[in-house]
């Protein structure tokens, strides 16, 4: 029975190639765009599944008012430890402050990251150790566990065990973004680490390092002054992340009620402290809200949800197509359906019979989806974010099974509703008249036109959505921030005094200015915020703003208009603060209408309220991310020369970058033998910043394309059909003496209200959903109402183009006559 | 007695107006008889074998089917009835094209539950009985209309019902593939005690009968 169902249903497959081809090529594209969401989720899951006791360990995390942090105080992972042996095994402490920087062992220096953990890191975990003992490996103080990996760059063939390395401390992370988080400007050197072990850490994990120093490393370095560690302070939430391996039979849940009274015993006594603590499965962890103070990057779970959501646009589009092609041919399988009853086939056979069939268009559909998925996968891998993210995307064959069960599910959902439909006609109505004419015309045609509505609907808002994001995204890219920023490079200082390498770097004829600055404007970084005192308007609050610390040369290397008063003066005092120069927004906050009157006042700046005098008034420049910045930003600009951490060196435009740059290396290399050289253009790093939007674009408008390419796909099924089934309508219309445009208008118009019901539907819609993120925007495009004719333009041109291309050619078609003459 | 219709009405509403399609049947079958049906077009030929063959339902009236009463059983078992004791025989043949000569022979004994080795039996021992085992891998489209009404033959009679219901058999037939089909009718009638009934136009082919029912405007004349 099963195998007469399944060759019949390759014979319709192989029989209808029009039909076969658009939903094995819609469902194909769809199903691989769900797979890569189905293997993004697999891989966050198995992540950390390789450990033996993953099902008793837990990660605290800290609650601060509604803030959820996934790092705890360090002496809690003790304190539960020794209190309530009877459901804690174990604990084990990560450190949550990077340690890192170059190791030397003998001639090699090699940059490395890595954590403090705890004697217990490899009892609880099933990191595998490949060489030292388990029990001992991270006990003494100054013992250091490297990975293979670390190993084998730092030693070659030398066996590493008992081997003393030095660290030059500078905070490196090991998360992968140098530049938002900040390594410190200065080194501390740790020494002399013994090599205790070496751990084979490939198998994924959230947990990353390229070695492990023993947390009782800790106080010493405290004691020597390199570490401000302090063991008991609960007050403070960053400092550890805690892993919990609980007793067996013991639940999370039974954790709960002791995690309240540790937190309502240490916090009662402050009024202003409330820090609440909660278990959290290992299982959990890569697919669960997000916490601040991340022990490693991973996708929110949100932006899972958007895209999964997304998928199921797409997946439900294809499945569309399905029922909206097996309703308009179901004429041609009446007769089918009608013979196999009267031969006595009961309904709830045909209708397995046609569920079979779709379940093996959805098979099919994902053999070439897993194809497909190869190269999506590489796409997604390219961009930018995931350099960032810990992604395994290695197939398994649960893996396989889980795409299996997919497909097949996928294959019922689109097959029900036609498989029910094919299934209910009755023998005697499909068998009266041989030619079957006027049947399934009006049954289920509602369904077939809100679907098609539906697919209308889906493209417009794609198309509409993805042009919003491009022009938004351009004009991001276009925006003038108030500095001018070609021919720069900002080098980063890393500790280097910044008068003398500025001074070297000056005697090279195509380096035109060179200023200090303590970060970068428009890249995203932050040096604090100050606080105003206001004394010029009675009553009007202080004014906090951000500040930034430059020398003299800043303001006329990037091109900072001045409204009023004048720059710092070049020669500046080193030690105390005398003058500052604020933005217009800061002088109009202070209750200035006119900025410039606020230029020779002095104002009452920081904690201590140091009297300054402001000498100038700058222009309203994006300091702040472009996609953060607000017009009204206030930004105090102070000379403090300590807090230098770039120095910003403007070349001749006729310069050759590469030579300029290579220049900069030679005079790095000759003042700071440790590091490397750190640079950007300044112009590329700007552009840099909005690489998130470009993968938010690349995403959108693949998801869009493929939208559009699969409703596009339908409605050449659908209007294939349609005038398929018309032919003989037709033929007896040109034997009257109908014409080509009349046919052509006739099979086409049946199409337009339901286009303009989608326009109706959707233009509304998507102008409310973009306006709210765009409000998120301080620079933004307008909503313009171009943008809404051009997506309607984009949809009528490809789906009157699709139709047309279909009706044309059956209107053109006079051998339809010879065929009526014959009948 | 195999079946008897007692004051069999069936009508449709258009326009306000009651038309009758069957009106007033009585008739009453004993096993082994070969009736034909006749009368103009419209007459109510097709219908009244539809009724018989349980594909269509009536309005008034009752019918007995070897002491069933099918005017009071539910769909379900109705199916179940014309499944086990009923074969149809149709005037465009009614062969799914997708299927070969043995599929489609095959394809009535899947919805009865034989075992695989039981269906190929019956098949070959079909295909042998109507002399087309040579064809038994061919698609219809392969085939002349006469060998395509052969198969059809044969796939009514291969769940041996004790009925066939046959509507204008040869219509789509040349006169040699007519007489060939009714000679075949014939013997099946003769020799295997098949109970046939026919609609047909033709006085020749009403001849092959034991009896002729003649049907004008749904009435019996």
């Amino acid at each position: 029975m099963f195998k007469n169902y399944i060759k019949v249903a390759f014979r319709n497959i192989l029989k209808h190639k029009l039909f076969s081809v658009i939903n094995v090529l819609g469902l194909s594209v769809s199903m691989a765009t769900c797979l890569l969401i189905i293997l993004l989720i697999y891989s966050q899951k198995k992540m950390d599944s390789f450990h033996e006791k993953r099902d008793r360990i837990v990660r605290i995390i800290s609650d601060d008012e509604g803030r959820s942090w996934a790092s705890t105080p360090l002496p809690l992972g003790k304190l539960l430890a020794e209190n309530y042996p009877h459901l804690v095994e174990d604990a084990v402490r990560i450190k949550s402050s990077f340690v890192g920087g170059d190791m030397i062992y003998g001639e090699n220096r090699i940059p490395l990251a890595g954590r403090y953990a705890d004697d217990r890191f490899f009892t609880v975990f099933d990191f595998n150790l490949i060489a030292g003992d388990i029990e001992t490996v991270l006990k003494a103080p100054f013992s250091i566990v490297l990975t293979k990996k670390s190993a084998e760059k730092l030693f070659g063939e030398t066996n590493p065990i008992g081997k003393s390395v030095k660290l030059n401390d500078i905070g490196l992370n090991t998360l992968g973004i140098d530049d938002t988080i900040f390594t410190e400007n200065k080194e501390t050197v740790l020494g002399d680490l013994v090599v205790t072990g070496v751990t084979d850490n490939t198998l994924p994990s959230h947990i990353q390092f390229d070695f492990l120093v023993s947390m009782s490393t800790l106080p010493s370095l405290v004691k020597q002054g390199k570490s401000d560690a302090i063991f008991d302070n609960w007050e403070n939430y960053f400092d550890a992340y805690l892993y919990l391996l609980l007793k067996e039979g013991v639940s999370e849940k039974d954790l709960q009620p002791i995690l309240n009274d540790v937190s309502s015993e240490k916090y009662s006594s402050f009024e202003d402290i409330n820090i609440a603590f909660a278990p959290e499965k290992l299982s959990q962890i890569n697919l669960s809200a997000f916490h601040q103070n991340p022990i490693s990057l991973r996708i929110p779970v949100e932006v899972i949800y958007v895209l999964s959501f997304l998928g199921i646009i797409v997946l439900f589009s294809a499945c569309f197509n399905y029922v909206n092609l097996s309703f308009a041919r179901s004429l041609t399988r009446s007769k089918e359906i009608g013979v196999r009853k009267t031969m006595g086939a009961a309904r709830y056979q045909v209708f397995v019979q046609f569920i079979l069939e779709s379940v093996l268009i959805g098979l099919l559909s994902l053999a070439v989806a897993i194809g497909l998925l190869q190269g999506l996968s590489r796409m997604f891998l390219d961009l930018w974010i995931n350099q960032f993210l810990i992604l395994d995307f290695r197939f398994d064959i649960v893996l396989f099974l889980v795409f299996v069960v997919f497909s097949i599910v996928v294959g019922l959902m689109a097959g029900l509703l036609p498989a029910s439909f094919l299934s209910s006609f009755s023998p005697i109505k499909t068998l009266r008249n041989a030619k079957g004419v006027t049947l399934g015309k009006s049954k289920g045609l509602p369904l077939r036109k809100g679907l098609v509505v539906l697919q209308f609907c889906a493209s417009l808002f794609f198309i509409i959505t993805t042009l919003l994001i491009f022009s938004q995204l351009n004009y991001l890219m276009e925006k003038e921030y108030g500095f001018d920023q070609n021919h720069v490079i900002n080098l980063k200082l890393q500790g280097v005094d910044h008068e003398i390498l500025a001074d070297e770097l000056s005697k090279n004829p195509a380096i035109q200015r060179i200023s200090a600055s303590s970060f970068v404007p428009g890249t995203g970084g932050y040096s604090g915020g100050v606080l105003i005192k206001n004394r010029f308007s009675e009553g009007e609050p202080d004014v906090s703003s951000s500040f930034i610390a430059v020398d003299q040369h800043f303001i006329p290397n990037l091109k900072i208009e001045l409204k009023a008063g004048t720059n710092f003066p070049s020669e500046m005092p080193g030690h105390n603060e005398e003058y500052v120069i604020l933005n217009e927004a800061a002088a109009k906050l202070l209750g200035h209408r006119q900025p410039k009157e606020v230029v020779g006042e002095t104002v009452l700046i920081g904690e201590d309220q140091t009297p300054v005098k402001v000498i100038g008034i700058s222009a309203n420049f994006i300091y702040d991310l472009l996609s953060e910045a607000e017009h009204t930003d206030p930004l105090v600009i102070r000379y403090l020369p300590h807090e230098f951490a770039y120095l910003n060196i403007r070349y001749a435009p006729t310069a050759n970058t590469k030579s300029i740059i290579s220049y900069l290396e030679q005079q790095w290399k000759a003042m700071d033998k440790v590091h490397s050289l750190k640079y950007h253009l300044y112009e590329d790093e700007l552009k840099g910043t909005n690489a998130i939007f470009s993968d938010i674009m690349y995403i959108l408008g693949f998801i869009s394309f493929l939208t559009i390419t699969i409703s596009t796909l339908g409605l050449l099924g659908i209007a294939a059909f349609t005038a398929e089934s018309k032919r003989k309508e037709i033929s007896i219309r040109k034997v009257h003496g109908a014409k080509t445009k009349n046919i052509t208008y006739l099979l086409s118009k049946g199409f337009l209200p339901l286009f303009i019901i989608a326009v109706l539907v959707t233009v509304p819609l998507s102008y409310f959903v973009n306006a709210l993120w765009l409000e998120e925007f301080a620079y933004k495009v307008s909503l313009s109402p171009w943008i809404f004719v051009l997506g309607m333009g984009i949809m009528f041109t490809t789906g009157f183009g699709t139709i047309l291309s279909q009706t044309l050619s059956v209107a053109n078609d006079n051998s339809l006559l010879k065929r009526l003459k014959e009948e | 007695m195999l079946l008897e219709l007692k004051n069999i009405f069936k009508w449709v509403n258009s326009g306000g107006q009651r038309i009758f399609l069957l009106k007033d049947i009585n008739l009453s079958i004993e096993e082994g008889e070969f009736i034909s049906v006749m009368g103009p077009s419209g007459s109510g030929k097709s219908t009244l074998l539809n009724v018989i063959g349980m594909l269509d339902t009536f309005d008034e009236g009752e019918y007995h089917f070897l002491d069933e009463s099918v005017h009071t059983l539910k769909e379900k078992y109705r199916s179940n009835l014309y499944k086990e004791y009923i074969g149809f025989v149709f005037q465009s043949y009614h062969l799914l094209d997708d299927l070969t000569v043995y599929e489609n022979l095959e394809m009535p004994l899947l919805y009865k539950k034989y075992k695989g080795a039981e269906r190929k039996a019956m098949v070959a021992d079909m295909l042998d009985r109507f002399n087309i085992v040579g064809k038994k891998d061919l698609f219809p489209a392969q085939l002349s209309g006469g060998q395509q009404q052969l198969v059809g033959v044969a796939r009514a009679l291969i769940g041996k019902p004790k009925l066939i219901l046959a509507d204008e058999p040869t219509g789509n037939l040349n006169s040699q593939q007519s007489e060939e089909i009714m000679g075949l009718f014939k013997k099946l009638n003769e020799e295997d005690k098949v109970t046939i009934i026919q609609v047909t136009h033709s006085e020749k082919n009403a001849a092959y009968g034991s009896r002729i029912i003649n049907l004008l405007d749904g009435r019996r004349i």
